[in-house]
């Protein structure tokens, strides 16, 4: 019984470490090749973990050489878009101009109630509303509405906007991301000064604390369910 | 490109230790089988003294040799061969003749398939 814990903890490791050398696209989105790797590996993870009697390299061994293969694919299909389209296939358009492509979709094997039930799902309700619908290679299908009915920005208003950028987290559960005070040229000392008024007397009663673009201090206290959304201070 | 320039470097050391495993592989069991004859010999010609000590050394070259076998292949067929050891010892050391030769021959068996079973062939590929 103990060498299967021992056996699923180093399986579980080297599946964990052999994923995170995939790439972060392989836990994402996958390509058909890609499918076929993960599926691969559990099979092969499985079998060492559950099966004393199988070497625990009959199960590594595999998995290391799918990490090479899967590397070394993605690698070429970087590279050449000839092998990409052989390897991912290439994206096929479904609707051009609110008119399905028959043929396409019959090629794809796509009937028309999975393309509906796909609009739909994009909050896209009518077919006249389509400029393109394009089934990408990962098998997710991208919708290109009518200039006319997309969505109205700011820009199309002439509105001026402010500069957006990212929130800063500064603690989180009562850790103090020190690196990220110093990206944006402050220190810690700032941060004991901003939380005082607050009633915080230390970063580690704060559950969550991040300075947006505009210089507003949000911070929420861990303790009594009290909810403290209060920005304050000027822009640093 | 450098990850997988590494992966690459490890995968061809994996193929070519995978290369060394097998020839130790088989020289361990073709030694281990030429004891073994050895010893079937000796047993014809009720020789059971040699015999024994054939089997001991054979033993010694199981347990020294092949000591890393279970890291590659399937412990069960290990296990097997442990068994078929122990009971060899144990008909040659009550002298049983038919019982040790079918014994012995069964652990010969055994131990060269080992290498055959691992060897790069098509019809193990297949």
């Amino acid at each position: 019984m103990l060498l299967i814990i021992i056996r699923t903890l180093i399986l579980f490791t080297a599946v964990v470490v052999f994923l995170r050398m995939m790439g972060k696209r392989q836990i994402g989105q996958l390509q058909p090749y890609e499918l076929v790797i993960i599926i691969m590996i559990s099979e092969l993870a499985a079998i060492p973990m559950e099966d004393t009697a199988t070497p625990i390299l009959g199960g590594l061994i595999p998995i290391f050489v799918l990490l090479t293969a899967q590397v070394s694919l993605a690698y070429l299909s970087l590279k050449s878009e000839k092998f990409r389209g052989i390897l991912c296939g290439t994206p096929s358009i479904l609707v051009e101009n609110s008119i399905i492509m028959e043929d396409e979709l019959r090629r794809q094997r796509y009937n028309i109630n999975d393309l509906l039930e796909q609009l739909r799902s994009k909050d896209v309700a009518n077919l006249a509303d389509v400029e393109y619908a394009i089934l990408e290679t990962g098998g997710q299908l991208s919708v290109i509405l009518k200039s006319q009915k997309r969505p109205v920005s700011p820009e199309d208003l002439g509105l001026p906007t402010k500069y957006e950028g990212l929130p800063t987290t500064l603690i989180i559960d009562g850790f103090v991301f020190n690196e990220n005070l110093r990206k944006i040229n402050l220190d810690r000392e700032w941060l004991d000064n901003q939380l005082e008024p607050l009633g915080i007397k230390s970063p580690q009663e704060v559950l969550f604390c991040y300075l947006d673009t505009c210089g507003g201090l949000y911070c929420q206290p861990k303790s009594n369910n009290e909810k403290a959304q209060s920005p304050v201070g000027e822009q640093p | 490109m450098r990850m997988l320039i590494n992966l690459i470097v490890v995968f061809f050391l994996i193929v070519i230790a995978s290369f060394g495993t097998n020839l130790s592989l088989q020289q361990s069991a073709l030694e281990m089988s030429e004891y073994i004859e050895q010893a079937m010999e000796e047993i014809k010609q009720d020789q059971w003294v040699p015999a024994d000590e054939h089997l001991g050394r054979l033993e010694d070259v199981w347990e020294n040799k092949a000591g890393w076998w279970p890291i590659i292949l399937d412990h069960q067929e290990i296990d097997n061969i442990d068994f078929s050891l122990a009971r060899a010892k144990e008909y040659v050391g009550n002298q049983h003749k038919s019982l040790s030769l079918g014994q012995l021959a069964e652990l010969k068996l055994m131990i060269l398939h080992i290498p055959e079973k691992e060897k790069v062939t098509l019809e193990n590929i297949l």
